[in-house]
């Protein structure tokens, strides 16, 4: 018997050490490393397929797309299955293990803060912007460069904003909530609903876009969100006090601190003055509103008010495929996926993303009795900057520790405590 | 073990080879390959799926390993030193180590009186024994959006029941206070189940003689329960807590799907922070040391447990 | 103090029933609410109106066709290839005596200790190596065989009577035979418990699939279903619990159907008296 648990174990070793060893004797980017698109006048459409992967907002304008292709190149075969969660984090999450085994997409949807991960782990083919249709406005561009190399083309963007309720605003003797433009304004705003109702009045949820939501309260006042040598940028007088919102908002008994689906639906139903949130979202609300909700979009403050530009929300399409001529279908793929037509279904009445495609942007507003939030959400026109810029492996941990900042500071921890720590483990996290 | 009645009863460990006196005549000695060769599907699989991949996560747990393709990059300690630093995991392990006890010990507790309970009830109770049984076949990802709906902010059960009674709404799932005691709640109506389930089933291994015999001699009650039937109850009350252990400390889909592990790593626990670090901070390595180390530390725990069961020593 | 003691239990007893069963009832009481989005407002203990369109929309958009026949599979896949690799091995431990019998009964009571989810990792890996990651087989191969399915038929097998083997022999019967004609059908009342314990665990399994099986086509319902809640359906609380109801539905009716036996077959050896 002894022989024989000795012989065993032996086998187990000889085993993992077979898997450790046929790991080590691959080179080592070739894992991970995407091919350059070929010409496309090379590749045979029949002998060729694509698999993309995205999240649901993609859906109506992906399948458009894929139609228009189907007529273009007869005999391609599109793989597209939506993902079922919208949350960027799933959707890599998804594509990481999808890869893991073996089903790496040549095509992805993923958001503008996850681009860094994909850049540096990943080797995504670059975007031609020639490649790209009449109409797209490429300011937008900037929003999927990774150095001065373009991976990424913008599909669905959006910007953070305050959506205010303007009769409980009303009711508490505010009658213009866009005079509201720097924190103390929207506490004082806050104290005056919550004195009247006596519930909290204010949102800003930590659990969906973490990431995005601190770096748009660092920046709208006036702080750097990833300071210039690439580590945590705003561990400083002026960034503790922006983030000392939150904390004060929590310490004032002003704080709903719930999800931003349970902020969205109190807010809905008439029982929150201010839920922060994103121009995207702005479709849903006015479709599950009443009619008798009477309320209204406004910029985003910051400190001593708006001071800089926010950083721009949504997705964008990445080419990630091993193969030359699945990459250049994939890059025809978003040239379709991001003409008039498209962008319409994509940034229309369903998604209210600010269109990438200035050609819808005037169909839209064509139309008669536009909502004058959607109108606000599809005309935003301020600057905007990229979303996130750490360095990409660590993008996962990176946004758990903003979320861990931001809900510390929601139980009413000083943000001269949360936001050191935060930049501490982010730096640790990026090695400076 | 005090009376001779305990003695006769049949014991799990019955008939161990090569343990104690045999309870049978022995076979006659031929040795033959038959044995072997039915037992080596299962151990074929064994190695393959049990012990292969925890000899591997040891091994990997010295590694940087990359989720699909790529080479491993030995790393030494490295992947032990983070994994026992970071303050994420030390919550998780905390918050594992305070569901285990207070889901362990109560369900063990209720289980009994539960199964005592059906025993004294006698056949008319098949009823009650199937509700109690219920919960411990049920799909824990349904149940488990079940609760997270009873404990939703807007509209859920819990929460009207307290504006009923007049107070304000909780944000069961949502607060640091209350997370993971909403989480205990869940784990304990499952595990009473099963604790239920398995005492029911050991009192039923009880022979009749023996109720007899105690109705006999006047032991009954609290005596009873001391004297006789727990001492019999012993093997499986070791089951049982092998069974509650492995299951409190693997504790997954409850979390995952009503807290995700928060709000602030307050539900956290060591299967959903190894999930974390493996497949969303796609760190296998640390992944691996941290399974290797909660596979050494149950293996520890089973062995101090037999050790220290006096069935063993005898 | 004995008469203080029954209303008592009776009374815990009540209460242990009613919190076994309100959750179940809570699903089915959700599942019928309309589904007008007025649920987030509360619902009444006792449903006013049935909606029952509450479980098609669960089952498209949960996907739950596919998914069902899919959990069945591996399910039933897995109970086979159990039965297959555990009958033979308990009866080798329980009716054989040889060489390292007691190393190898050691090697699976350590096996109970050792959490399948804690080797996952490794397991997942190395199956991705041998390009089994998502597919059928590659949600079934972990599971072949059972520890505690080792356990629980040793025992049953260790209570056959010696009387009774000895005939087989006298009868010149192989060991082979002697399992398919004598052993099996006396242990009944435990392979069936045990077929029941591994149906419960592997149709409920969550982790494993959730990193093996990423085409649709191939996901089981705790996958689809968790999924489902994650998914943007906002507060469609109706659908996500029409969509647990069903899930849940075909072990629980699996359950009632073969309760008795259930029970009966946990205890293991029947003990005459």
């Amino acid at each position: 018997m002894r022989t024989k648990a000795i012989a065993s174990a032996a086998i187990m070793t000889a085993v993992a050490l077979s898997l450790s060893a046929c790991g080590s004797s691959a080179d080592s980017a070739s894992g991970n490393q995407a091919a350059a698109a070929a010409a496309i006048d090379k590749c045979t459409p029949a002998e060729s397929s694509i698999k993309m992967t995205y999240a649901p907002q993609g859906t109506p304008a992906v399948e458009h797309a894929k139609k228009v292709m189907e007529q273009k190149f007869p005999g391609l075969k599109i793989d597209a299955v939506a993902s079922q969660s919208s949350n960027y984090s799933d959707l890599t999450k998804q594509i990481v293990a999808d890869s893991a085994v073996g089903k790496r997409p040549d095509l992805i949807m993923t958001g503008l803060g996850q681009l860094r991960f994909w850049t540096d782990t990943f080797n995504p083919a670059p975007i031609d912007p020639a490649t790209l249709p009449e109409g797209y406005q490429k300011q937008f561009l900037a929003a999927g460069k990774a150095g001065d190399q373009s991976y990424l083309a913008p599909f669905q963007i959006s910007t953070p904003v305050m959506l205010v309720n303007k009769k409980l605003l009303a009711e508490a003797g505010i009658t213009d909530p866009a005079s509201i433009k720097d924190f103390g304004q929207l506490v004082e705003a806050a104290k005056k609903v919550t004195e009247k109702t006596g519930k909290p009045s204010v949102n800003i949820a930590s659990d969906d876009l973490p990431d995005w939501f601190s770096q748009a309260l660092v920046q709208s006042s006036g702080e750097k969100f990833v300071a210039d040598d690439g580590s945590f940028g705003f561990d400083t007088a002026k960034g503790r006090e922006a983030m000392d919102l939150i904390s004060t908002l929590a310490k004032e008994k002003l704080a709903l601190n719930v999800k931003m689906d349970d902020g969205e639906a109190q807010f809905v139903a008439g029982n929150l003055a201010f839920q922060m949130a994103t121009t995207s979202r702005i479709a849903r609300v006015v479709k599950n509103a009443p009619a008798d909700l009477d309320w209204t979009p406004i910029d985003l403050p910051g400190l001593n008010g708006p001071e800089g530009a926010l950083p721009a929300g949504g997705n964008g399409w990445v080419v990630i495929s091993e193969d030359p001529c699945k990459a250049a279908f994939s890059q025809a793929m978003i040239t379709e996926m991001l003409t008039k037509d498209a962008s319409l279904l994509s940034s229309g009445k369903d998604y209210s993303y600010i269109p990438v495609n200035r050609l819808a942007t005037d169909e839209l507003l064509k139309g008669d009795n536009i909502a004058p939030q959607m109108r606000y959400a599809w005309t935003y026109d301020k600057p905007l900057t990229a979303w996130g810029g750490f360095a990409g492996a660590q993008t996962a941990p990176i946004i758990d520790t903003l979320r861990t900042m931001l809900q510390q500071m929601g139980t009413g921890k000083s943000a001269d405590d949360a936001v050191p720590a935060a930049a501490k483990t982010i730096n640790a996290l990026l090695g400076k | 073990m005090t009376t001779p009645v305990v003695k006769e009863r049949p014991s799990l460990e019955q008939g161990v080879p090569g343990e104690g006196p045999a309870p049978r005549k022995p076979r006659a000695p031929k040795p033959s390959l038959t044995p072997y060769l039915l037992l080596l599907p299962a151990l074929v699989g064994m190695l393959l799926f049990i012990y292969g991949p925890a000899l591997l996560s040891f091994i990997g747990s010295f590694f940087v390993i990359p989720l699909s393709k790529g080479p491993w990059k030995f790393a030494g300690l490295d992947n032990y030193r983070s994994v026992l630093s970071d303050p994420l995991i030390q919550q998780a392990a905390w918050n594992t180590l305070v569901y285990a006890t207070a889901t362990i010990i109560p369900s063990m507790v209720l289980g009994l009186l539960l199964a005592l309970l059906m025993e004294r009830l006698g056949r008319g109770s098949w009823l009650a024994k199937t509700a109690l049984i219920l919960p411990m076949t049920a799909n824990m990802v349904a149940m488990a959006v079940v609760f997270k709906w009873i404990f939703a902010l807007q509209g859920g059960l819990a929460n009207q029941t307290l504006a009923v009674v007049g107070l304000a709404p909780v944000n069961w799932l949502g607060d640091a206070e209350t997370s993971l005691p909403a989480v205990i709640l869940v784990g304990l109506w499952r595990a009473t189940s099963l604790c239920t389930l398995l005492f029911m089933a050991g009192l039923t291994t009880i022979p009749g003689s023996i109720h007899e015999a105690t109705a006999v001699e006047g032991i009954r009650g609290f005596a009873k329960l001391r004297t006789v039937t727990l001492p019999m109850l012993k093997p499986t009350v070791v089951f049982v807590a092998v069974l509650s252990i492995t299951g409190a400390a693997q504790v997954f889909e409850i979390v995952n799907v009503m807290t995700k592990g928060g709000p602030l790593g307050s539900s956290e626990t060591i299967m959903t922070a190894t999930q974390r670090v493996g497949f969303e901070y796609f760190r296998v390595g640390e992944a691996s040391a941290m399974s290797f180390t909660l596979i050494a530390i149950l293996l520890a725990v089973g062995i101090i447990g037999r050790r220290r069961s006096p069935k063993e020593a005898s | 103090m004995i008469r203080l003691y029954k209303p008592l239990g009776l009374v815990l007893g009540a209460v242990a029933v009613i919190l076994s069963l309100f959750p179940f009832y809570w699903m089915l009481r959700t599942a019928v609410a309309p589904a007008d989005g007025n649920a987030l407002t509360g619902l009444s203990l006792i449903p006013a109106e049935l909606d029952l369109s509450n479980f098609a929309r669960a089952w498209d958009h949960a996907n739950l066709g596919s998914a069902m026949l899919n959990g069945i599979t591996v399910t039933l896949g897995i109970l086979l290839l159990q039965l297959l690799t555990c009958i033979p091995a308990a009866y080798a431990l329980a009716r054989f005596r040889f060489r390292g019998a007691g190393v190898l009964l050691g090697l699976v009571l350590a096996c109970l200790l050792i959490p399948s989810q804690a080797t996952l990792i490794p397991t997942f890996v190395g199956l991705n190596l041998l390009g089994l990651g998502d597919t059928r087989i590659g949600l079934v191969l972990p599971f072949v065989t059972s520890a505690i399915g080792i356990f629980m038929l040793r025992q049953q097998m260790l209570s056959i009577p010696d009387a009774i083997m000895e005939a087989a022999r006298t009868d010149g019967l192989g060991p082979l035979r002697t399992l398919v004609s004598v052993v099996v059908p006396m242990s009944a009342p435990s392979i069936a418990a045990f077929s029941m314990l591994s149906i419960f665990t592997h149709w409920n399994d969550y982790l494993w699939p959730l990193l093996v099986a990423r085409s649709p086509e191939i996901m089981t319902p705790p996958l689809t279903l968790a999924i489902f809640q994650n998914a943007d359906t906002g507060f469609d609380y109706p659908a996500l619990s029409a969509a647990a109801a069903i899930v849940t539905a075909p072990v629980i009716i699996l359950f009632l159907l073969a309760q008795r036996h259930f029970v009966r077959g946990m205890a293991g050896p029947e003990v005459a008296g």
